[in-house]
Parts: structure tokens; C-alpha cells; sequence
């Protein structure tokens, strides 16, 4: 992403540097926020951004790299918010043991799910995740001694163990150290073993099945890890917000995940993010623009879809006209650039593709 | 013994109108090899079109319908113009995915139609309104027996069609394969864009017989027969049309049957306490559990053949 | 002295009256069967045992049996549609045949039925191939392509991979480097950093088979290797399958089409027609066998 050649440009090139760069960009947020150099309301906005990238890097992990979709990322997100906010505050859990329980609680219920729709066909894990989705979330809607119902639940900023009682700023932070970190477990997976054994899943299966790869096995692994992901998403969601609805939990979110996978970039971390930034803030700030339409009030009921309006069209339009995802748009446009140049100049040297865009 | 006869007559109401549902969603799996997500959505949104013409016009319910069904046609023949061809290079994951999408637009553009009609309470009313029938000993509405029969001679009809026409054969043979069926001379275009026409219609039909059982519309109100569809689909198995339908029945005729026994057999063991939480809702769940345990043992459904990939 | 306490659960009485259900049923949920050991010759490595592969009402292949001794390499041919492919993809159980017994003999010298294995654990055992229309993964470079064929080698957990520990580093550094190695010896060292996309056919059949070399394979078996090749390339071939199996030291096991390169190649050729076995013999046998003759050629009038 670097745009000086010069040799600080080839330590941008390493992606670690790029996201201890962008983890340190993310940590100055609060204090720009604070000096009143960026308004603050983007902290709000930028927290629920950095959430959703969480859940999106895994759904991305096992769409992207697996090739399989899921439309249950709501249900697990808003079961561990639940699991989290409820083991702080009825069983007085400290936050770390309960993040543990909140974790794992979620993944052995998505490995359940996982194994039985898998075994069949990878097909079978959109539809599988969806009815597991929404028994989820009519389950949060009845289970209202657990969820307090339609009232919604708050956890309250974390309390750490050797940091002490977090203000919101600094629960911000916590987010974000968050964030680089899957960032980082992310980028190492995919790039060794288990990386290309499900990319080698999705391009021949039976290549993988001849050179030992358990489809099942892996498919099962993909949507376990994209689960701990959307699990830890929903914990920092419920330490973010001050109180958690079921209506949250709605297979729109789901969706909404997806469409920053597939907006955003396919097998690109940075993709995620990007997706993430586009889908969260544009939904909102579309919500704020249609709020300054004349006569607001009378329409406020026809306007509400608009958001979601774009944000389908996006998906749908993105996949058939550039189908691996904006964040490509910068690597196209240089290669355009590169063969307009060559063109132009008569000259030998052809680009040659080094990076494929996998990081 | 009246209890059951109700159950089993209101359970095959319910399992005809998931029948329906997922005969729309078999129909373009087999022309256009994906599941189509958007399948209770389209049917969401053409029955406000219905409700609009009942409620805001004063249109008769059997006027209302058969427009609702003509909106429904446009709806798929636009749905396939606009979004299926010009995706039609694209992987079947992502196809699936464009459905997904489909989903949250139709969701969106619903209230931009019928937001005021929604916050008024938007309905669809019965077809009979008054009159029932004596059955062993059981008072079932006349709508019950109508709406079973109109779907029953409305699977008839579809299956002497698929079985019996020319039309029928080319949809067969695209379903079976496509670009062989391309090369024979079959206008698997025009079949695909028939089929996207003809389930979204029968997405809307379900919606309108579903939609008095549920009451006041509102976009999320078909995700329940969805997933029910999809169920039936999986439960039946992929392979054959008969299957999945045949399955929509049964998971209708359980479902209640579940509902009813279940909860009471629940609130036997647990008490009240557990089963408020539940309610309703743990017929439907018990019933999906079954059916997963059923699957795990029978991956490929009730009538399910292999298929061999060759490499 | 103890009693015996009456067993609780269902699951609890199912394994203690019927151990053999419960094994049984813990296959039928994991598709793993319980293994037997078999013998053969000690110099055999593969013995087809009356192998049989039916389709719905189609009999793709018909009671066949041929064997294969270490260290030869090995041609099966037969005219189109013969069921060469099948009897590739029955042993290295991509089918499930339906009747016979297809044993091997593993590396460590144990002989088993293939048939008792699932696909994916067929590697494992020392055994891999190729396909007839090479089967690559355009989405990955060509080092990472010949890398998957040592997916099995690797023993770090995702423990280590998530935390890049040192063993991991290391192991991923050796094995890139012996797949480099095995680039370099087939020639196409110098390409190992491009994608695997669109590549020429000679190039996309030496990935593959460098892939197969990853996995310290006992038995290859190549689907029409020659296929696509120009008349250079496969005599290249020819060199480079006999080299393979003296420094690889394995057997070999190949489908062609290109009788110069399986007359120049092979040891011992096995001729099939629609599934039912014609002849096996040297190459000049099965050359000069009138049946074998017939099925390729037709009938001589007169």
C-alpha cells in the first residue's frame, strides 16, 4: 500500500508493519477525538466499524477462502454479547473468564451445526446457519428472563484485570488492539498450511481429497474459526454499547456481513476493513441524509429501507461487474496505468504480477 | 380425537403452503442451479401489492389475487432480465449470494411502496370468510378445505405440465442439463425466465394463504416459511420435485402436531415456567431437530439419489 | 466383590450389549472403517482383485484383475470409454467399487484393501495421482500448488500456525525448499513465483506431477500424462518417468493414449475393453496380441 519506492516503502510492503501502522492510526483516534480534531461521533462510528470488520474477517476466512456462506454470523454474534453480558452479571464472571466461556460456548454449538450441514454438501451450511440464525434470534426475542427482552441489556465498559475499570475511549482502544490482532492471526493462517489447503478446497476439490485434504474437516475448521470471530465481534459489541436488543440480531446483520466480504474485497484483509468502512458508514450516513429530506417526519416509515436499498444493490451489482471487490480497484487502475504507459511508449517490459492481492 | 382431526387439517393447510414455497424454490434450483434466498421475499412483497388492492381499494379478494399473481409474474420475469442473465457467468456461490442481496433490497423497497399501508396494519384476507363442515365429528372451515384443494389441483396441474407437455420436457431437460439443452435447440432462456416467472408466483400465492394465519404484514414476515421451504427442500432431498414437496406436507402436518402435543407433553415434565419462555415456538424447533438427527443419518433426504462426480 | 451397575443412558447400554453397533455407527458418522491387514507377494505392490464398478445399469468395469511388482512402471490401455479412469478412480477410492478387492502394500510393508479407506487418507498411505484434465489451483503460485501435495508432511498444529512459532517457520522453509528442488528437476524451477493460471499444458503437467513427488509417494499413478504434449515433450517424459522411479525409487502406474511413449516406457502394459481385461504382457506382446489388435482396430475383413 506504500507509495514511496524509496526503502521505508519496502517496509510498508510488509503487511506486519502495515497493521502495527494502522493499529497505531486506529489508537489515535480517541485523543484526536478528544483534541477536537475529528468530531466525536466518529468514535461511536469507527467502533461499530472495527466490530463489524471482526466478523466480517472470519465470514471472509470461510467465504472468501472456502467458498462456503453463512447467514448465521447475527445469531452467534448476539449469542456471545448475551453469554458475556450474562456471566459478568448473574454469575459475576471476571470479563476475561467469561470472554473464554463466551467463545467457546458459541463454537461448539457452530461445530455442531457445521458437522451435520457439511457432512451433506458445503451448500447446505447457508441454509443450515440460517435457520440456526433465526431460532437464535426468535430465541432471544422469548428468553426474555435472559435477554430482558425488547428493554435490551447492557454490560457496562470492561472491567480488565490489571488495567482496571475502561472508559469508553479506552474500551476503543481495546477494540482496536483487538482488530490488528485477528488482522494478524488472519494474515498468518491464511498464508501457511491451513490457508492454501482451503484455497486448494475451492479450486479443486478433488485435488484437495487426492493430496489429503479432509473436506469436511476443513470446511468444519473455516466456520469454526469464522464463529470464534464473530464470537469475540459480539463480545466487543456488547462492551461497546451500552445495552444490546434482540432486534439486533436479525438476519439483515447477517447480510449486512456478507455484503462487506463481497464489497469490500474476497481473500483481502484489507478488503474486510475497507467493506466494513463502506457498508457501516454508508448506511448511516444515508439514514442522516434522508433525514434532511423536506417533510422528514410524514415519510420517515417509507424512507427507513434506503439504506439497505444500496447496500443490496452494492452486493448485487459488485459481484457481477467486479466480482473479487473494490478494494481491487487500486491494483486494476496501476496495472491500467502500467499498460496505457507501455503502450504509449513503445516499450518492452511488460508488468509482471508479483502480488496476487492475497494479504 | 376432534383435537387431532383440527390439527391434521390445519397442518395440511400449513404443509400446502410451504409445498408451494418450495416447489418455487426446486423450480429454480433445477433451471438455474442456485438456492434462491429471495424466494419468501418475493412473495412478502406481492402480497402488500395484494393487501393494498383489498384494503386501500376495496377490491374483492378474487379479483386482488390474480393481480397480485400477474405482479408476482413481472416480478420474476424482472428478477431474472435484470439480475439472473447478466449474472449468469458468475460461480453458483455467488449467485447464491446475489439472492442474498435480492433479499435486502426487496426488504428495503417494501416500505418505499407500502410503508404507510404497513404502519395501518396491512392484511390479506381469506378466501371463504364464513361457513365450516362437519368432519368426524370436527368443524373445519370451509377455507381450510379451500385452500388445500386449490393447491393440491395447482401441484396436479404443475406436475401433468412437467410430465405430460413439450414445455414440461424442456424444462426437464434444462434442468437436467443446461448446455446440452441449449444445444438441442430448447430455449433455455425463455424456460429459465418462465421458471423465475412461475415461482415467484407461487411464492406469492404462498404468502396470500400464509398472510390471514399471520396477520398484519410487515417485510419479515415470510423468513418463517423460508426456512420451512428450505427444510423441505433438504428433508426431501434435492434430486426430484416430488421429494421436497412431499416433504412440506409432512413438516406442516408435524409442526402443528408438535406444537400442540409437544408443549402440552413439556409442560408436563417442566411446569409452566420454561414452557412461557418456549411457547408456541417449540413445536416448530422440535420438529427442525428431528429432522437434522434424520439428516445425519440419510444425508441426501427422504427420496435421494447419488450423484458421482467424475474427475 | 463389585456388581455390575445397570447402565444409565441409551448411548451407555448400546456400547456395552452391542459393541459391534456402536463401532459401527461411530464409522458410519466419521465414514472411517475399521482396517484389516491382508498378504501378497513380497514383490507385489498393487493387486486388483476382481474389480467391478457399476453404474445405475452400467457395467464401467468387469471383473478385472492385474497386478503390479515394485518398481515397474506400469501401462493400462484400452480404447475410449474402456473404464481406465474408473479403475483410477476406484483405487484411489474417488468410487467406492462395487465388488473386489484392490490390495496395496504401504511402505512399511503392511498389506490393506483401499477399499477400507477414504479418499483423503489415500496419500497417507504412500499412493497419489494425477488427473486427466490436471486439476490445479489457478488461485495459488505455482510453488504453493506443489506445496498442497505435501499438505500431509506438515505435523505443526494451528496453534503453531496461528502464532507463526518457530517450528512452523522451519517447517514451511523446508519443505518450499524440497518443492523448489523438485521444480528444479523436472526444469521448471525458474517459474515457481507465477500464478498457475493459464499455463501450457507441458508446464501444467509437470506442476501436477511435482505435486505428487511432494508426499514420498510408493505408487504414482498419472492419468494420460502424454496428453496435450508435443512429440519433444513427451519424449521427455518418457526420460524424465524413468528417473522418477530410480531416484523416487516408487512404481508407477499410468493411463495413455500415446502408445509410442507406453510401448517406449512401460514394463508390463494391461490392455482393457469396456471394463473386461484383453491381454497383460510386455509391450511386445500385447503389440503382436490379435485381440488386443482387434478392439483398437476393428476386425480385419477376410
Amino acid at each position: 500500500m506504500g507509495k514511496s519506492k524509496l526503502s521505508i516503502g519496502k517496509g510498508l510492503k510488509n503487511p506486519y508493519v502495515q497493521y502495527l501502522l494502522f493499529g497505531v492510526i486506529l489508537l489515535s483516534f480517541p485523543y484526536l477525538t478528544e483534541a477536537g480534531i475529528l468530531p466525536a461521533y466518529l468514535l461511536r462510528t469507527y467502533g461499530f466499524v472495527m466490530v463489524y470488520a471482526i466478523a466480517a474477517l472470519g465470514l471472509n476466512l470461510l467465504l472468501g477462502y472456502s467458498g462456503l456462506a453463512s447467514l448465521g454470523t447475527a445469531g452467534f454474534i448476539g449469542f456471545s454479547g448475551y453469554l458475556t453480558i450474562s456471566l459478568v452479571h448473574d454469575l459475576s464472571l471476571p470479563y476475561a473468564a467469561a470472554v473464554v466461556v463466551a467463545i467457546l460456548v458459541p463454537l461448539a454449538l457452530g461445530l455442531v451445526v457445521g458437522f451435520i450441514s457439511l457432512r451433506i454438501d458445503g451448500m447446505y451450511l447457508a441454509i443450515a446457519t440460517l435457520i440456526v440464525g433465526e431460532i437464535m434470534r426468535t430465541s432471544f426475542v422469548q428468553l426474555t428472563s435472559w435477554t430482558n427482552g425488547a428493554s435490551g441489556r447492557g454490560l457496562g465498559y470492561p472491567k480488565l484485570i490489571l488495567l482496571g475499570q475502561l472508559n469508553r475511549a479506552q474500551t476503543f482502544s481495546l477494540i482496536a488492539i483487538v482488530l490488528v490482532l485477528m488482522m494478524v492471526v488472519t494474515y498468518n493462517l491464511i498464508r501457511g498450511k491451513t490457508g492454501r489447503a482451503l484455497v486448494a478446497m475451492r479450486g479443486s476439490s478433488a485435488a484437495a481429497q487426492a493430496m489429503g485434504i479432509n473436506l469436511v474437516r476443513y470446511r468444519l475448521l473455516a466456520f469454526g474459526l469464522a464463529t470464534v470471530y464473530a464470537a469475540v465481534a459480539g463480545i466487543m459489541w456488547a462492551s461497546y454499547s451500552t445495552r444490546i436488543y434482540p432486534s439486533e440480531w436479525s438476519l439483515g446483520l447477517s447480510l449486512n456481513l456478507l455484503a462487506v466480504v463481497v464489497v469490500g474485497g474476497i481473500k483481502s484483509i484489507w478488503g474486510t476493513v475497507l467493506g466494513s468502512v463502506i457498508i457501516y458508514s454508508s448506511t448511516t450516513i444515508i439514514a442522516d441524509l434522508a433525514q434532511k429530506i423536506p417533510n422528514y417526519a410524514a415519510i420517515k416509515s417509507q424512507l427507513s429501507g434506503l439504506p439497505s436499498i444500496f447496500t443490496g444493490v452494492l452486493i448485487i451489482v459488485v459481484i457481477i461487474v467486479y466480482p473479487y471487490g473494490l478494494i481491487y480497484i487500486g491494483r486494476d487502475i496501476k496495472r491500467l496505468y502500467m499498460y496505457l504507459k507501455s503502450l504509449t511508449k513503445k516499450k518492452r517490459g511488460l508488468p509482471t504480477s508479483t502480488d496476487g492481492g492475497r494479504n | 380425537m376432534s383435537a387431532f382431526i383440527q390439527l391434521l387439517f390445519k397442518g395440511l393447510e400449513m404443509g400446502s403452503v410451504y409445498a408451494l414455497a418450495t416447489l418455487g424454490i426446486m423450480l429454480i434450483f433445477r433451471t438455474s442451479v442456485l438456492t434462491n434466498f429471495a424466494q419468501g421475499v418475493i412473495g412478502m412483497f406481492n402480497a402488500f401489492v395484494v393487501s393494498f388492492l383489498l384494503t386501500r381499494l376495496g377490491w374483492s379478494i378474487w379479483l386482488a389475487v390474480p393481480i397480485g399473481l400477474v405482479t408476482a409474474f413481472l416480478t420474476g420475469v424482472v428478477v431474472d432480465l435484470g439480475i439472473i442473465r447478466p449474472a449468469r457467468k458468475v460461480n453458483s456461490l455467488s449467485k447464491q449470494i446475489i439472492t442474498m442481496g435480492l433479499v435486502i433490497v426487496i426488504v428495503g423497497i417494501t416500505p418505499l411502496f407500502f410503508g404507510k399501508l404497513e404502519s395501518d396494519g396491512a392484511r390479506v384476507f381469506r378466501f371463504l370468510n364464513a361457513g365450516s363442515i362437519v368432519i368426524l365429528g370436527t368443524s373445519i372451515d370451509y377455507n381450510i378445505i379451500f385452500n388445500i384443494a386449490l393447491v393440491v389441483v395447482i401441484l396436479l396441474a404443475l406436475f401433468l405440465f412437467m410430465q405430460k407437455t413439450r414445455w414440461g420436457l424442456a424444462v426437464r431437460a434444462t434442468a437436467s442439463n443446461s448446455q446440452v439443452a441449449r444445444m438441442m435447440g430448447i430455449p433455455t432462456r425463455m424456460i429459465t425466465m418462465g421458471a423465475w416467472a412461475i415461482a415467484a408466483m407461487l411464492a406469492t400465492l404462498s404468502a396470500v394463504l400464509y398472510a390471514p394465519l399471520f396477520g398484519n404484514l410487515n417485510p419479515g414476515f415470510m423468513t418463517s416459511i423460508q426456512i420451512a421451504a428450505f427444510i423441505a427442500c433438504v428433508f426431501g432431498g434435492f434430486q426430484t420435485f416430488f421429494g421436497p414437496v412431499l416433504a412440506a406436507y409432512i413438516l406442516g402436518i408435524s409442526v402443528n402436531m408438535a406444537g400442540y402435543y409437544g408443549s402440552s407433553f413439556f409442560q408436563l415434565f417442566f411446569g409452566d415456567r420454561i414452557s412461557d419462555d418456549f411457547g408456541s415456538q417449540w413445536g416448530t424447533q422440535i420438529v427442525y431437530v428431528l429432522i437434522i438427527l434424520f439428516i445425519l443419518f440419510k444425508p441426501l433426504g427422504l427420496i435421494g439419489k447419488k450423484i458421482v462426480k467424475k474427475v | 466383590m463389585k456388581t455390575e451397575k445397570k447402565p444409565r443412558s441409551m448411548i451407555e447400554r448400546l456400547t456395552k450389549e452391542h459393541p459391534g453397533a456402536f463401532m459401527r455407527l461411530a464409522a458410519r458418522i466419521s465414514g472411517r472403517k475399521v482396517i484389516q491387514t491382508h498378504t501378497m507377494p513380497e514383490n507385489e505392490v498393487l493387486r486388483i482383485d476382481d474389480l467391478s464398478m457399476v453404474f445405475g445399469g452400467l457395467r464401467a468395469v468387469d471383473h478385472l484383475s492385474f497386478t503390479l511388482k515394485k518398481g515397474q512402471i506400469y501401462g493400462l490401455i484400452g480404447p475410449n470409454g474402456a473404464g481406465k479412469t474408473t479403475v483410477f478412480n476406484c483405487i484411489t477410492q474417488f468410487y467406492k467399487s462395487s465388488t473386489g478387492r484392490i490390495l496395496f502394500r504401504t511402505p512399511q510393508g503392511t498389506v490393506i484393501d483401499l477399499n477400507d479407506v477414504r479418499v483423503d487418507d489415500v496419500i497417507k498411505l504412500g499412493l497419489v495421482r494425477t488427473f486427466q484434465n490436471v486439476e490445479l489451483i489457478k488461485d495459488l503460485t505455482i510453488l504453493e500448488n506443489v506445496l498442497i501435495g505435501s499438505h500431509t508432511e506438515f505435523t505443526t498444529t494451528l496453534f503453531d500456525e496461528i502464532f507463526r512459532t518457530r517450528r512452523n517457520k522451519r517447517q514451511e522453509e523446508a519443505l518450499a525448499n524440497k518443492a523448489g528442488e523438485i521444480l528444479d528437476f523436472l526444469g521448471i524451477g525458474h517459474l515457481k513465483s507465477m500464478y498457475a493460471m493459464a499455463l501450457p499444458y507441458g508446464i501444467a503437467k509437470k506442476v501436477e506431477m511435482a505435486r505428487t513427488l511432494m508426499s514420498h509417494p510408493s505408487l504414482i499413478i498419472l492419468d494420460e500424462p502424454a496428453a496435450g504434449l508435443n512429440d519433444e515433450e513427451t519424449l521427455e517424459l518418457a526420460r524424465t518417468l524413468r528417473t522418477i522411479r530410480d531416484e523416487y525409487h516408487c512404481t508407477i502406474l499410468l493411463v495413455e493414449h500415446d502408445m509410442g511413449l507406453v510401448m517406449d516406457v512401460c514394463d508390463e502394459i494391461c490392455a482393457i475393453s469396456f471394463g473386461k481385461l484383453l491381454a497383460v504382457g510386455s509391450p511386445l506382446q500385447i503389440q503382436k496380441n490379435p485381440v488386443v489388435q482387434e478392439a483398437y482396430l476393428g476386425k480385419a475383413d477376410a
